[in-house]
């Protein structure tokens, strides 16, 4: 049994009483994330701990292992798939404290953060030096670099510069013992044996705890610019996408979203959709304005032999301030608005680019299939980091979340969704990491090399307590 | 609890998304770091609280009591949460929870003395009564001046008399002093500031006043917006603020202003922006004083970060509020400006304490303070 008591005086004597919490009303609102699997079931943790040094995080876990408490490390806490939350209860580690900007070196063009920093404030220290750091999710005003680090993250830049994983020079991560280590350096190939980071990145917090990272940062481009372009269908959006590639575009932003979600991103703009857009590209490109030109240029003749149509002026200026969320557009997330009604959440799954048509009909008939006739779906699709060519495709499904019966049928859904990914060849997306919505199938989809992961978690965290009962892992 | 139902759907859209956009800019989360102090911990209790799963507690009254009611969270959410946040706090006075001590006292003081300061009412009659203006029985406007004002700001009055008087404005103020009834609604007393409202609202109809000038950004709030709701009655009153006022004196030349050579940058009031959309008026007056160069913070008009000072967080987390006040200042430093301008006496004292906790050398100002010198 654990003593509930003792736990929260040996967190105290770490941190201070300001810094810890068992208060029920703290702990509900670590409890929950952007997924539904957070409202079907109860993961509420018994303690919040927020340390404010690396050592501190050291002790915590150290505490952690030998009470041997679970610890569920928290960044932003909106992970969009249930990773970061309390399965197995215990401690929730909220990181948001180790926030400091430590250096930014323009020279060597790198940046060196802790691992609770938001997001937009490494973007706002490195322009500040005159660098640009690419790494700029939607979320960026309110989730951690250590979060993006550990579910993979998908910038609105990351067609020309890739993922957040592209940015990583070096990171120091802390141990479930306890230990700290260092990985990489500032240096470009910092790295003499395997690439170790690649067991820390996209890890979730189930392997150790990121307490700091070194980045790439890139000289500044001069301008940047952006057009959309509205298609048929899936296959002509990522034709036209392919075109472009051949003709040497290289553009920095490529979303494509389906009319419904498209509406849902004018929700505040109140932007109207042309009715004849089905699927809608917004292509963005920065550089010298020479380069800027040519390449919206080009994509949009390639556009247009596809058979797309530029949308409004309008639409693609509401579209990027609404995924372009930082300091200046501050007021324009649609993201709390346009969740009232219904409850979304994400079949998150990739499937071989020529197949991306048929996985997005196949929804379409297992939606009727489910009788959700009346509720609009939405679709997006991310282009990067391989350029214009995109690699990801996610669908909302609407639930309301109140009728416990939709709840089911949406575990249902989302189950026949994943599945058909598998049969296609297509993998579960991790992109907005596994958590606990995309983990159920990650044995069967990895087979023999599912063991080596366990191993290799045995061995690193040989009690179970970082993130315990996440992403796929024993409870 | 039925009173909370109506943002049902709110906490439900916050309880999925959990985008936390309202967090880093919150003055309460910056200060107090648990996540539950943003919105959307307050949201969350909200929503646990419709759901039976939580209680309306101690605990729950210090998270929810937090909050400056500055509204920031609502430019980032799209929904109005601080609404929501401000009822809850209602519901919790209302049912006798035991809300913390320092905000209950504004209160306590507001039922007692008729202001949260606590000052004998007297006191504040006899220094209206010792004003020229406060004998005339007809003017063009009335002149309504706040508690803080009066009792900690007077400096203030003065200089605002000074500018209307040299502007040769016909006012006349009155030789009651009543709150407006904004501290005691701010910390859930609703019943009070109702009971202000109508003190109020007599006051002006006794006067026969319907054309009010308001210089406290906390008492122009109230009477534009609150009143209506608290009195369940349309808007019976014209009601400016000094800021609109000035600026129209200072555009129709009526004023003699002397040059200034200084780098200023103003600290928009949040009941002032925010809450009722003035941002320009006193941007327009200190750009027209001649040799001033008006910077902006990073944080500006719509997006302005709070001084902590609101929705009684100053008496009930004084040094909390100071320090969020010194964040402000630290802002401003950083547009190289030498003096910080705001329009509230809320704000300016506040800001005034932050500075000083930090050691700044930063010259804090209200907009009319700075005109009475030039004048
Ligand atoms: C409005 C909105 C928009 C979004 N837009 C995007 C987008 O454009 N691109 C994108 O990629 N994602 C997006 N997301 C998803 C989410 O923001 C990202 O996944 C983000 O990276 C999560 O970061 P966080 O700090 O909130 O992490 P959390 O949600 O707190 O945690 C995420 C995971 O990381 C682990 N973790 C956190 N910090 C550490 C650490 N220091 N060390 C080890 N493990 C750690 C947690 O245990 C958990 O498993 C969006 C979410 C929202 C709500
Ligand atoms: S109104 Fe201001 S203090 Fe209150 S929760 Fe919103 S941002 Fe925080
Ligand atoms: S911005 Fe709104 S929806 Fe988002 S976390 Fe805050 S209160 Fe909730």
């Amino acid at each position: 049994m654990l003593d509930h008591s003792k736990l929260e005086k040996s967190l105290i004597d770490i941190v201070g009483t300001k810094y810890v919490s068992s208060e029920l009303c703290d702990r509900l609102v670590y409890s929950k994330d952007y997924s539904i699997e957070g409202i079907a079931d109860d993961y509420t943790p018994d303690i919040i701990v927020k340390p404010g040094t690396v050592d501190e995080v050291a002790e915590v876990v150290k505490i952690a292992n030998q009470m041997n408490v679970p610890i569920y490390t928290w960044g932003g806490g909106t992970s969009m798939s249930g990773n970061p939350l309390a399965v197995e209860h215990g401690i929730v580690l909220d990181m948001k404290r180790l926030n400091q900007v430590l250096d930014v070196d323009p020279d060597n063009l790198t940046i060196t953060v802790q691992a609770g920093t938001i997001i937009e404030n490494i973007y706002n220290a490195a322009l500040d030096e005159g660098v640009f750091f690419a790494h700029h999710p939607e979320s960026s005003l309110s989730s951690t670099i250590g979060g993006a680090l550990s579910c993979m993250g998908i910038s609105i830049y990351g067609a020309k510069y890739g993922y957040v994983y592209d940015q990583v020079l070096a990171m120091e991560v802390i141990l479930s013992s306890g230990k700290k280590i260092r990985i990489g350096g500032k240096s470009y190939l910092s790295l003499p044996t395997h690439n170790l980071l690649n067991l820390f990145l996209g890890a979730e917090g189930t392997l150790g705890i990121i307490t700091e990272t070194t980045l790439k940062v890139y000289p500044k481009p001069p301008t940047r610019d952006r057009i959309s372009y509205g298609f048929p269908d899936i296959t002509t959006a990522i034709e036209a996408c392919k075109e472009a590639h051949a003709a040497g575009c290289w553009p920095e932003t490529v979303f494509l979203f389906d009319r419904r979600s498209l509406v849902q991103y004018m929700e505040r703009s109140k932007t109207p959709i042309p009715d004849e857009v089905s699927m809608a590209v917004l292509f963005g490109a920065s550089g010298c304005i020479e380069m800027v030109e040519t390449t919206l240029a080009v994509i949009a003749k390639c556009s247009k032999e596809q058979g797309g149509s530029e949308l409004p002026q309008d639409i693609t200026q509401s579209w990027w301030n609404s995924i372009n969320i930082g300091k200046d557009t501050f007021d324009q997330s649609n993201f709390a608005l346009s969740h009232t009604e219904y409850e979304p959440d994400l079949v998150d799954a990739c499937v071989p680019l020529s197949r991306f048509q048929e996985y997005s009909d196949f929804c379409d008939d297992l939606k009727k299939e489910f009788g959700w006739v009346d509720i609009d779906f939405g679709a997006f699709i991310v282009g990067g980091p391989r350029g214009p060519i995109p690699f990801c495709i996610y669908f909302s499904v609407p639930i309301d979340t109140r009728i416990k019966a939709e709840v089911d049928k949406w575990f249902q859904f989302k189950e026949r969704m994943y599945r058909r990914a598998l049969e296609m060849g297509g993998s579960l997306s991790n992109a907005n990491g596994l958590g606990l919505r995309s983990s159920p199938w990650v044995q069967d989809q990895l087979g023999s090399a599912w063991d080596l992961l366990t191993d290799l978690k045995s061995l690193l965290d040989p009690k179970n307590i970082l993130n315990r009962g996440n992403r796929g892992f024993s409870s | 609890m039925e009173r909370l139902e109506k943002f049902e759907d709110w906490a439900r859209a916050c309880m999925h998304v959990r985008c936390g956009f309202c967090r880093e800019n919150c003055p309460a989360y910056s200060q107090l770091q648990l996540d539950t102090y943003a919105a959307k911990g307050k949201m969350t209790i909200l929503y646990h609280l419709l759901k039976g799963k939580l209680e309306l507690d101690e605990a729950v009254a210090e998270r929810v009591f937090a909050c400056t009611s500055c509204g920031l969270c609502d430019v980032a959410c799209g929904y109005n949460q601080s609404e929501a946040i401000h009822e809850m706090k209602t519901v919790l006075y209302d049912q006798g929870v035991a809300i913390p001590e320092g905000y209950m006292k504004v209160s306590t003081k507001t039922r007692e003395s008729g202001n949260p300061y606590s000052v004998d009412a007297n006191e504040g009659a006899r220094f209206l009564q010792s004003l020229p203006e406060s004998e005339l029985s007809t003017a063009d406007y009335t002149l309504f001046l706040g508690c803080t004002q009066i009792y900690r700001e007077s400096n203030e009055i003065g200089s605002l008399l000074k500018i209307l008087r040299a502007a040769g404005v016909s006012f006349r103020i009155p030789t009651e002093q009543i709150c407006c009834g904004s501290p005691a609604y701010r910390v859930g007393d609703e019943a009070q500031a109702r009971e202000q409202a109508r003190r109020v609202t007599n006051l002006f109809e006794r006067m026969e006043s319907d054309n009010i000038l308001v210089s406290c950004a906390g008492c122009y709030r109230m009477l534009i917006h609150d009143y209506e709701i608290l009195l369940n009655d349309d808007a019976k009153f014209k009601i400016t603020h000094s800021m609109e006022f000035l600026q129209e004196l200072v555009q129709d030349d009526k004023l003699k202003i002397r040059p200034l050579n200084a780098i200023i940058t103003y600290h928009d009031p949040c009941h002032l922006g925010r809450h009722s959309g003035v941002y320009e008026a006193p941007r327009q007056i200190l750009s027209s004083i001649l040799g001033v160069k008006l910077v902006e913070m990073e944080w500006n008009r719509k997006f302005a970060k709070c001084c902590g000072a609101g929705g009684g967080f100053r008496s009930g987390r004084g040094e909390d509020a100071i320090a969020i006040a010194a964040n402000r200042v630290r802002e401003a430093e950083a547009t190289g400006a030498s003096i910080l301008v705001t329009a509230c006496p809320f704000c300016l004292r506040n800001l005034r304490d932050g500075a000083q906790s930090v050691n700044s050398q930063m010259k804090i100002e209200s907009v009319e303070s700075l005109l009475a010198e030039l004048v």
